[in-house]
């Protein structure tokens, strides 16, 4: 409003209007002037600020005093708190990204579930439980490969060009996907085969998803998926069908190469963290 | 104008397989709204994914607001003061706007205290925050375009790259964006691609005319409309200087294929 007023005018009005008697801007103060003098009052105190600052003080020290400090501290301590309702936003957008998981990917773990379950009840639970077992494992790197990368994360294009685009999205989809997997597969495995070997899946599951991980670095999540998925598959077949193969490959024995394996992978990823942020490969 | 040069490009050359995109190019570029024009496969969308630090390049340097972007520490440093918006706009159609562009918000490290408020405001420079928890399906072609400027500018970015950002805009939308490219272009360095000869004179401070990966024209916005002469196709000043410096800029080629740069 100060800026607005065209600046010959406060001299002016210093000049030809009386200021206000002291009086009068205390009862201004206090609340108990006349209406009418009151209005003269404000319009004089429009234009002359050695007015306005006198009768600010006033206020200040009057009975409205404490009531204005009071509003004063409760205003700062609000300001310095800062938004407290949007704190948690950016974790909850990394948790919306759940929405990312594609329900194609969704669909085949809980279809590897009902087939499981369906062979389980057909032939009994010895029937279900290895082809349940033999999949469970490259199930987490499909979702990855579908959850990240230029042919699976319609996004990936802007994601690319952001500081958290490379191996911070990448583990955070990835977590998604397991967040996903194991509770769901590891509850069916202890449905059809006991505690003890439902979490069997584990650990081969957790290596092949490190494995496309590490050799995504080099060429890519979804080519990654495509060679770790098929290497596995295929050692499944040399073995002989599920039946043969889960109790050699999963067995109890295997357990700490499994677990070898996935720290093997884990230390290629960490070497390799950089890879994941930079230029896509021409 | 002698503003602070934000993107150097020295000899830049970026190949597709065989053909040729960006053909040792050289580019100055400081604060202020920049128009890339040229004619389809001129090498735009090219510039701007390099720029964007998306595709990578087969020779030549690039600095970008005063760091290398090919050392790692140098990308992850532009990369936080970058917005982009690519041509073809992929994003997650269950998102509400508010989700997607917090999403956007979080991978570009932008302080967890400021997100909800820079979401606000990216969202209400746009002209989206009455649509903030719509679904981006529900939306219309320039609501989700307007979705895209939105998360680019979520970061309050020094160098906003826009691929044909007023694509899908009515009339009414690309006059505002137009405005909010000046407002943008006081405070950081604005690189828009378009294949619309309007936005250019009337949004943009300077231009760069590309045709097959070489820069055909720099100059003004004034002096491509100067550039024009009467025999030169096009219906307004701007266009006419457009169709002239592409004729004169191929004409020199062919004179002298290693002359013309």
């Amino acid at each position: 409003m100060l800026n607005r007023r065209p600046t010959p005018a406060p001299r002016r009005a210093e000049r030809t209007v009386r200021h206000v008697p002291d009086d009068t801007a205390a009862a201004y103060a206090d609340g108990t002037l006349a209406d009418s003098a009151a209005w003269s009052v404000d319009t004089h105190l429009d234009s002359c600020t050695a007015c306005a600052i006198r009768i600010s003080a006033l206020v200040r020290t009057g009975g409205a005093g404490p009531l204005l400090a009071g509003v004063r501290e409760a205003v700062l301590e609000a300001a310095a708190a800062g938004p407290r309702a949007g704190r948690t936003l950016p974790w909850r957008a990394a948790l919306q990204s759940a929405r990312v998981l594609r329900p194609a990917w969704v669909g085949s773990v809980l279809l590897t579930l009902a087939v499981a379950v369906a062979l389980s009840r057909l032939g009994g639970a010895p029937e279900g439980r290895p082809w349940l077992l033999a999949l469970a494992p490259v199930l987490p790197p499909v979702g990855v490969a579908l959850a990240y990368g230029r042919y699976g994360d319609p996004a990936h294009e802007l994601a690319a060009s952001t500081p958290s685009g490379g191996l911070r999205l990448l583990l955070t989809r990835t977590g998604l996907v397991l967040a996903v997997c194991v509770p769901l597969l590891s509850a069916a495995g202890g449905v059809l085969a006991g505690a003890g070997a439902a979490v069997a899946w584990l650990l081969p599951g957790l290596v092949l998803t490190g494995a496309t991980l590490a050799l995504g670095s080099w060429t890519g999540c979804h080519r990654a998926a495509v060679a770790v998925t098929a290497a596995w598959l295929l050692a499944v077949a040399l073995c002989g069908l599920p039946a043969v193969a889960v109790p050699l490959l999963l067995s109890p024995a295997a357990q700490p190469a499994w677990a070898a394996a996935a720290a093997a992978c884990a230390c290629l990823l960490i070497l390799r963290r950089t890879a994941f942020d930079h230029l896509e490969r021409p | 104008m002698t503003t602070e040069t934000t993107v150097h490009v020295d000899g830049l050359t970026v190949r597709h397989r065989r053909t040729t995109a960006l053909d040792a190019l050289d580019l100055r570029i400081g604060r202020g709204v920049h128009g890339l024009l040229g004619p389809n496969g001129a090498g735009k969308t090219s510039l701007i994914r390099v720029l964007a630090t998306v595709a990578p390049y087969r020779s030549g340097r690039l600095e970008l607001l005063g760091v290398d972007p090919a050392v790692p520490a140098g990308r992850t440093s532009v990369r936080r003061r970058l917005g982009y918006l690519p041509q073809e706009f992929g994003h997650y159609p269950g998102f509400t706007v508010r989700e997607f562009v917090a999403y956007m918000a979080w991978l570009k490290e932008v302080p967890k205290a400021a997100v909800p408020e820079a979401v606000e405001r990216a969202m209400e420079r746009v002209g989206l925050t009455g649509r903030a928890d719509a679904r981006i399906r529900t939306l219309s072609g320039g609501m989700v375009r307007r979705v895209g400027i939105a998360q680019a500018i979520v970061n309050d970015p020094e160098l906003l790259l826009l691929d044909e950002p007023t694509a899908g805009l009515d009339p009414e939308q690309r006059v505002e964006f137009r405005a909010l490219l000046r407002e943008l272009g006081t405070t950081s360095t604005v690189l828009v691609s378009t294949h619309l000869v309007e936005d250019v004179a009337t949004a943009c401070t300077e231009v760069t005319l590309l045709d097959e990966g070489r820069v055909a024209f720099c100059g003004t916005s004034g002096e491509l409309a100067a550039a024009g002469d009467d025999d030169a196709a096009g219906d307004s000043p701007t266009e006419r200087g457009y169709t002239a410096a592409l004729r004169r800029h191929r004409s020199a080629r062919a004179a002298s294929p290693e002359a013309a740069v």
